[in-house]
């Protein structure tokens, strides 16, 4: 197969596709006159949600993080070279987005942002973020995230404040590249399937990840291989304020129990207390195979101070951090 | 006209038909044929085949959706006068460019004797097109199907031109993952 037979298949599709594209497009751009009607409407709805949530104009990734993901505000950690505040705003029909603030690290991004909707949430039970990102790396390459994953973190009568993750692989770091990505829709989501509203937003932007600077990672190579329990060996650990990965290769053909692994993980801090590492979005390579090189990640709920941890707990073997 | 009533001057063999097709889907036959042609004449030259292929095969054939028929005849007929065109060397305009970006929508083979079904192909092209959210498959088809431009894309969308390339290069490394899921390969 070469490029030309593939130009070739697009060219054999369904008639009705071709005939959709002609018979539906519009443009996403408004009319100025809808566009400061649109503003004019949600800035009432918008004003009424501020008094109930608050923190509607000048986010704060900080507290707002701290406040959603129990950062430990007596750990005294500064997260200042981790976020940034967007504090962008976007009237679309029946509904506005507030673009909030921003929490990453070297492979992890957070995007906290709020939607009001003109009619209120309704019988609604979730509402649901679907973005797509691009990383341009300083090298002129490009990424996109392995894993995108949509939180509810609060909700008011009108206003739902959502937190979107991104994962991306080790390899594809974060640090001076531009993260591009596009708010595409709002999904809320009805008991009744039937009611099911999806909102367009379609705009897209950069962020410059350059605030992103001297983030303390940790990663260990264990030598010797530290025999762990359940037939796996550690082949490598990464952990980041955001995120820990491990590496194992599985070597007794018996399915490992990733659950059981992903919920036991702690960090050993400077004055010896241990901080369980609480999983999110926890993925597995190689997950059909039971022999073989596993990677298993996962975002880690609270974020952890990396320059404070000394060790690490996992499922019960101890590995200490240079 | 609808289109129901221009298929049917076409099965009772009424040469208006094809008056009646070119006021209602002549504009959109030439788009098609100028973004692949760059040339006015050939363009129109086009239309008029896309016409008589039109006379020629309705009946038998009777398209659900005589826009998409029509826009599917003009294309394959334009890329074909493209090749012919430039047989020796490839030129300007937008298919170079198309047929760049597509290479890697191109699964790495396993085999590389094994020349692909042509059949499954598309059924796998059709099915991922389907897939696609509405305005995403517009923007795909634009660029894939009609060779147009990113400017053009941008234009006719209203979004930026970094957000088309942003999407279609999403989209052609879901292509290439669907169609590695469909065990297609080179």
């Amino acid at each position: 197969m070469n490029t030309e037979t593939m130009l070739h298949a697009i060219g054999q599709i369904d008639e009705d596709l071709v005939q959709d594209m002609f018979g539906t497009q519009r443009k996403i751009r408004r009319s100025p006159i809808r566009r400061i009607a649109c503003i004019a409407a949600v800035m009432v709805t918008a004003c009424s949600a501020v008094l109930v949530v608050g923190a509607y104009s000048g986010w704060d990734y900080a507290s707002l993080f701290r406040k959603y993901y129990g950062l430990d505000t007596e750990n005294g950690y500064n997260f200042s070279n981790l976020g940034v505040d967007l504090n962008e705003t976007l009237v679309c029909d029946g509904m506005t987005v507030q673009l909030g603030s921003m929490l990453a690290d070297e492979n992890t991004v957070r995007f906290m942002y709020d939607v009001t909707f003109e009619n209120g949430i309704g019988e609604s039970y979730s509402c649901d973020g679907r973005l797509y990102a691009v990383l341009h790396k300083p090298d002129g390459t490009t990424a996109e995230p392995i894993i995108i994953g949509c939180d509810t973190v609060e909700r008011t009568e009108n206003t739902v404040r959502l937190c979107t993750h991104m994962i991306f692989q080790s390899e594809d770091g974060l640090a001076g590249g531009t993260l591009q990505f596009c708010l595409e829709e709002i999904t809320r989501a009805a008991w009744d399937e039937n009611e099911k509203q999806i909102f367009t937003v379609g705009e897209e932007f950069s962020v410059d990840m350059g605030f992103l600077q001297d983030v303390v990672t940790c990663e260990v190579v264990p030598d010797p291989y530290i025999q762990v329990k359940l037939g796996a060996r550690l082949e490598s650990v990464k952990l980041t304020p955001l995120r820990l990965q491990m590496e194992f290769t599985r070597f007794n053909k018996q399915k490992q129990d990733t659950e059981e692994w992903v919920n036991n993980c702690y960090a050993v801090m400077q004055d010896g207390t241990q901080v369980q590492l609480l999983p999110f979005n926890a993925w597995e390579s190689n997950t059909n195979s039971y022999t073989g090189i596993t990677m298993l990640g996962f975002s880690l709920k609270t974020p952890i101070n990396t320059e404070e941890v000394t060790a690490l707990l996992l499922n019960g073997t101890e590995v200490p951090i240079p | 006209m609808e289109d129901a009533e221009i298929l049917e001057l076409y099965l009772r063999r009424d040469e208006t038909a094809i008056a009646e097709t070119a006021a209602k889907y002549g504009n959109y036959c030439f788009a098609i044929a100028d973004r692949i042609l760059h040339s006015h004449e050939d363009a129109q030259e086009c239309v008029n085949d896309t016409y008589m292929n039109a006379w020629n095969s309705i009946p038998p054939h009777q398209p659900a959706f005589l826009g998409g028929y029509l826009g599917k005849l003009t294309r394959n007929l334009s890329l074909n006068r493209w090749r012919e065109r430039h047989s020796q060397k490839r030129g300007g305009g937008e298919i170079p460019l198309v047929l760049d970006e597509l290479l890697c929508t191109i699964p790495a083979s396993q085999t590389p004797e094994t020349e692909v079904d042509q059949r499954l192909l598309v059924q796998a092209v059709n099915a991922f097109v389907r897939s696609l959210p509405e305005a995403q498959r517009r923007v795909f088809l634009k660029r894939y199907f009609c060779l147009a431009s990113i400017a053009d894309i941008a234009h006719d969308t209203g979004y930026s031109e970094s957000k088309i390339k942003s999407m279609l290069l999403r989209q052609r490394n879901k292509l290439r993952k669907h169609l590695e899921k469909e065990g297609i390969f080179v």
